[in-house]
């Protein structure tokens, strides 16, 4: 389960009624590399993944990337509140306006809807945690693009907090995933999945307390 | 941009604060689910967690529920669904 906090992770403030800017900030709503894609892919791929510690990271990513989320709409909705129709229109927003007013989309800022063929899950823990990985940096990338296109210091924060934060995560699941490789018994059938996972399980870090002996398949 | 219902004074100060505090702790839980045996990074945790506790409790009592679940500061209104959102501070 989850519990609401009426809180906003990082401060948002904007300067300035910037429709333009919203319209850019779709990408990391419901673009493929945006929070949503980014929520979603952790929190669905909590369930196959074979220790507690990388179930124990996806959950607490996977969650604050719905913070993330929610900093992302403030900001768009901060950007837009003010705006009347012809700043929208000048901003690029007409054609969201018709659609659906000054509410949310999940769309990027191409205007693609959301789809969950932006990420997967393949029951495989370096699969997984790789994309999970280059996830953080397509991010990141976007961030700096974002960055490149506002002179709005409240915006420009804001960024700059979600950017340093893709960067965290690439380094967190980056020690996952090297946990998982390193004690990798590269001697074993990869087709035996119940042995490969039995040492797998054990060696990790010597502590059988995280151990799953059978992995059914 | 002026927003009519922007947090001011001590309820902002100490919003901020939480803020601090919480990224504070979301930084060390994310960074114990890969180090799991750092005692340096658990007792921090543990001090950081104390401290948001004790501050989200004093900003509950005075300024109303920040979960839905605080104690519920009136008698006779429902604070949570009639005190604002945090997209609209």
């Amino acid at each position: 389960m989850w519990i609401y906090e009426k809180k906003l992770q990082y401060p948002v403030n904007v300067t300035a009624t910037n429709p333009r800017m919203a319209q850019m900030l779709f990408t990391a709503y419901g673009g493929p590399d945006g929070e949503l894609s980014a929520a979603l892919r952790y929190l669905n791929q909590r369930y196959t993944m074979p220790t507690m510690n990388t179930r124990a990271l996806l959950t607490d990513i996977g969650t604050e990337e719905m913070a993330h989320l929610e900093i992302i709409a403030t900001l768009i909705s901060k950007l837009t509140e003010d705006a009347d129709l012809a700043e929208l229109a000048a901003g690029g927003m007409e054609g969201n306006f018709i659609e659906h007013g000054k509410a949310l989309f999940y769309v990027s800022a191409t205007d693609n809807p959301f789809t969950a063929t932006y990420f997967n899950a393949k029951d495989d823990p370096i699969a997984d945690l790789v994309e999970d990985m280059a996830a953080e940096q397509k991010a990141r990338v976007s961030y700096n693009h974002l960055l490149d296109v506002t002179d709005d210091p409240g915006v420009i924060d804001v960024l700059r907090f979600l950017r340093e934060r893709e960067i965290v995560h690439f380094q967190r699941f980056g020690e996952a995933k090297r946990t998982r490789c390193n004690n990798k018994p590269h001697h074993l059938p990869e087709h035996n999945p119940v042995s490969y996972f039995h040492i797998l399980y054990a060696s990790y870090e010597g502590n059988h307390k995280n151990t799953i002996i059978n992995k059914p398949k | 941009m002026t927003n009519s219902t922007a947090l001011s004074g001590e309820q902002a100060e100490m919003m901020l604060n939480l803020q601090q505090i919480g990224l504070t702790i979301t930084d060390l839980i994310e960074y114990l689910d890969t180090h799991p045996y750092d005692s340096f990074a658990i007792a921090r945790f543990n001090q950081a967690a104390a401290e948001y506790h004790t501050l989200h409790d004093a900003y509950a009592q005075q300024f109303g529920a920040l979960r839905s679940d605080d104690t519920n500061i009136s008698a006779d209104t429902w604070i949570w669904g009639t005190s604002e959102f945090p997209w609209r501070y």
